[in-house]
């Protein structure tokens, strides 16, 4: 049966082969050698993580200095040992130092990042002999080469990275990091793969403090007091694949790194799709709280229409890619690669794609081209190369601009960003790249952030994505690129409904206090519910979107405010009749179609039948489990009864039919995280 | 002219921060002294400014490794010859004498394991994961076919694999 041999498969594994090899190996694929190339990739990556883990040494300063003396003979070598230049702003003057540096062979790597799919080693030649031109000649403006080539005068490079970024530092924790103090690694590790994470250098760093915003949990609210929630939707599944990586490097997780509605929301619900018009259905369910059983765990989740991938309206995708020298390790650009070869060949005749490049400098390496050649784009794929310090600013400019020039009506239009979120040079300050990504969004493109590697600046991302009407996500691994960029393919490129937020009103007759669980950077103002300006979550095809409320059932004091006399001429907070009724709560969904720019209003009443924790769905069962993880990793104090065997528990009995093995994965992070939490 | 200051200094400091590292390491497995491996890859860089640029851009990483590789051979050669002990190659699959330090009782730890790999295979897995060159620029390194240096990382990983199990 197997036609090739175990080294080409090792080869296929690490990316060594051809494409046309790869199509042949691949048709050969039995569930061995996939298991087999898992293997292979896990020990790829553990090599490359404790290979880099190594102290780097450095020439010593005298044979350093010895080199750069001979490099520059006519001057005495006193140079500043940083080289800055200064990001000159658009349109300005492009200095002939500045141009020779953009196009210096330093970046060859680079320079080959930047040729067309359709470009030979001609092409290169005619790039050299740009690039001696441009050197010799003063010119202004914005060259463009024959090769596509669209340089922006705002993606002028600052050479300096600071040191500190390459230094490994090692912080060993109470587990110990496995760089300085490895850990044995048990067969079982070994075997399940969970030691396993491909890692650059920075990825042993503990992650800057900065990179995760603390995020003060929410706490639970009277029902007299403020009877009503309001949040945006987040369809957002970073936090989990984060949360997992900590894991897999024998790490306890910081809390500012658990976002609870992200963990969630990685995981499908099988929720009963809208029929008719309406873009999604609402289910609510209540049950038994099962980490504090005197309590009452509402589940609220939403199922966007399912739009079967042949009925999918054509797609416009532009891929911004970082190429920066950081994103060049086997868990970042060649990942990507990977997934988006895959991806491309599930896309068809109707869908574009286009390739902008970013590091030192911004390309567009390959125009917007139809899906039906798919060997062009597959091409143009092969040849990324990363080199270059990242400047993400220009590289989003440029991506937006491709993207709008592409623009199809009633099409889904989308920049796709990928990187290791290490935008050190250009427009890197986290607030102008938000409200950048903000203002893009109003043109109708839609925005993906895809993170690679540990040490990425989460919370930047997230808020890009949040801002851009976005969807970030994190990829650790083949199998999230494969579930990212293929499996959701038609969920996360077609947005069904846009700025959808939910407000729940409690009754007071039933309700005391309640706690929304997650999404404390969605809740909004409840004026903003109304507001249609107010910018919220999207929903994408098939979607699920699952938000969790754990209340304390029972009749609300009536409202006063302590230790002030009751008011002489106004009566006291009177109810409505609809509290007399036996209401839980009402359900209010906004959202606007993703062409529109006013909102619909849905509103669900919802009962509690007072169900047993026994009656629940698996659905419920596994949401409720993940929020009890989730709570357990961030200390929660609300965590109640829960403990590792409790989240065990739920998660088996919800496991349900577990088509994607994602659910037993978490089983299995659970245990990981049981190990290092004992 | 400036430009081609500022471009030159560029390009090698570029250069020494992504390859300085890896070619000491590199070469310290050869000769097994920090001191000629710091001169090794001194060599290296100064001949490397002899090179024409659009001579060796295009394959940086190989061209560094080769000629670190040599140089370091080189130096092995002389203090072994100084010594009269027998030329032995780098690529001799005998298994390579491994310092004996505190990781040696973790006999799990992988990189232990990788120390006790034939030095070729250690080679070649240095190259692939350190430095991240592809098995051509592996084959050009060290002068076998691209099947070879397959044959050398499929056996590395396999012997690996099977200790770890």
């Amino acid at each position: 049966m197997v036609k090739f041999n175990e080294e080409q498969l090792t080869a296929y594994a690490l990316g060594e082969v051809s494409d046309e090899q790869a199509k042949q190996i691949e048709a050969l694929l039995d569930f061995d050698a996939q298991r087999e190339i898992k293997e292979l990739q896990d020990m790829a990556s553990l090599l490359e993580s404790e290979f880099k883990a190594e102290p780097q040494q450095k020439l010593t300063n005298s044979r350093r200095n010895k080199l750069f003396k001979k490099n520059e003979p006519l001057k005495i070598s006193a140079r500043p040992r940083r080289i800055r230049y200064l990001t000159a702003a658009a349109g300005l003057v492009i200095s002939v130092s500045a141009l020779g540096w953009l196009f210096s062979p330093s970046y060859s790597r680079h320079k080959i990042a930047l040729m067309t799919a359709d470009s030979s080693d001609k092409d290169l030649e005619h790039a050299e002999k740009l690039r001696d031109h441009l050197a010799m000649t003063k010119r202004e403006g914005q060259p463009k080469g024959r090769l596509g080539i669209v340089i922006k005068a705002d993606a002028i490079p600052i050479i300096s990275k600071s040191p500190i970024q390459y230094e490994v530092k090692v912080k060993p924790s109470k587990i110990g990091m496995t760089s300085l103090n490895p850990t044995p690694l048990t067969a079982d590790q070994l075997k399940t793969g969970f030691y396993s994470h491909p890692v650059d250098p920075g990825d042993s760093v503990q992650p800057r403090p900065s990179d995760y915003q603390q995020v003060a949990e929410n706490q639970f609210k009277a029902v007299s007091a403020d009877p009503l929630s309001t949040f945006s939707i987040d369809v957002d599944t970073a936090s989990y694949a984060n949360v997992r990586r900590f894991l897999k490097r024998n790490t306890q997780v910081p809390a500012s790194a658990v976002r609870i509605e992200e963990m969630i929301n990685y995981f499908h619900y099988d929720y009963t799709p809208p029929t008719g018009d309406t873009p999604f259905a609402a289910h609510v369910e209540v049950s038994q709280c099962p980490w504090n059983l005197k309590n009452r765990l509402v589940r609220v989740g939403i199922k966007g229409k399912v739009i079967e991938k042949e009925k999918r309206p054509a797609s416009n995708l532009v891929f911004l890619i970082d190429v920066s020298g950081s994103m060049g390790y086997g868990n970042k650009l060649p990942l990507l690669i990977r997934g988006m070869k895959m991806m491309v060949n599930q896309l068809g005749e109707n869908d574009r794609v286009a390739i902008v490049v970013y590091a030192s400098a911004t390309g567009l390496v390959l125009p917007s081209t139809s899906c039906t050649d798919k060997t062009k784009i597959i091409d143009a794929l092969s040849r990324l190369r990363s080199g270059g310090s990242t400047n993400g600013g220009a590289g989003i400019q440029l991506a937006y601009q491709t993207a709008v020039a592409n623009f199809i009506e009633g099409g889904t239009n989308r920049v796709i960003l990928a990187t290791d979120g290490d935008f050190n040079v250009g427009l890197t300050n986290q607030s102008s790249m938000v409200s950048f990504a903000k203002d893009k969004a109003k043109s109708g493109v839609f925005l993906t952030v895809l993170g690679f590697g540990m040490n990425h600046r989460d919370s930047m991302l997230e808020q890009i994505a949040n801002k851009g009407n976005g969807h970030y996500a994190v990829i650790d691994s083949f199998a999230e690129a494969k579930k990212v960029l293929v499996d959701e393919l038609s969920g996360t490129l077609v947005t069904i409904a846009k700025d959808v937020k939910l407000q729940l009103e409690f009754n007071p007759n039933q309700v005391k206090s309640y706690r929304l669980i997650g999404y404390e950077n969605r809740v909004l103002a409840h004026k903003d519910f109304n507001d249609d300006k107010k910018d919220a979550g999207e929903i994408g095809a098939g979607h699920t979107v699952t938000a969790l409320y754990e209340i304390v059932p029972g009749k609300s004091a009536q409202r006063k405010t302590p230790g002030v006399d009751p008011l002489k001429y106004q009566e006291k907070n009177k109810l409505s009749k609809a509290a007399e009724n036996n209401e839980l709560l009402t359900l209010k969904i906004r959202y606007k179609k993703p062409e529109e720019s006013v909102s619909k209003l849905l509103s669900f009443p919802v009962t509690d039948s007072n169900k047993k924790y026994s009656a629940a769905s698996n659905e419920f069962k596994f949401a409720a489990s993940v929020a009890s993880f989730g709570m357990i990793l961030r200390k929660s104090k609300h965590k109640g009864l829960s403990s590792f065997a409790l989240v065990k528990e739920l998660a088996a009995e919800g496991k349900g039919p577990d088509k994607n093995g994602y659910r037993a994965g978490f089983l299995s992070m659970v245990g990981q995280a049981q190990e290092i939490y004992k | 002219m400036t430009t081609d200051k500022h471009g030159r200094n560029a390009w090698l400091k570029e250069a020494l921060e992504k390859f300085e590292g890896p070619l000491i390491g590199y070469a310290m497995k050869i000769t097994g002294d920090r001191e000629s491996a710091q001169d090794a890859v001194q060599e290296t860089f100064l001949k490397l400014l002899d090179q024409p640029r659009s001579k060796v851009e295009d394959r940086l990483a190989p061209w560094l490794f080769t000629v670190c590789r040599n140089r370091a051979l080189d130096t092995l050669r002389k203090g072994k010859r100084m010594k009269s002990v027998e030329q032995q190659s780098i690529l001799s699959a005998e298994p390579a004498p491994f310092h004996k330090t505190e990781q040696e009782e973790e006999t799990h730890h992988v990189m232990t394991l990788v120390g006790h790999l034939p030095k070729n295979q250690q080679e070649v897995l240095r190259l692939k994961f350190q430095s991240g060159l592809s098995y051509r620029e592996i084959s050009e390194v060290l002068g076998l076919t691209v099947s070879n240096v397959g044959v050398l990382i499929h056996t590395a990983l396999k012997t690996l694999r099977q200790q770890v199990k």
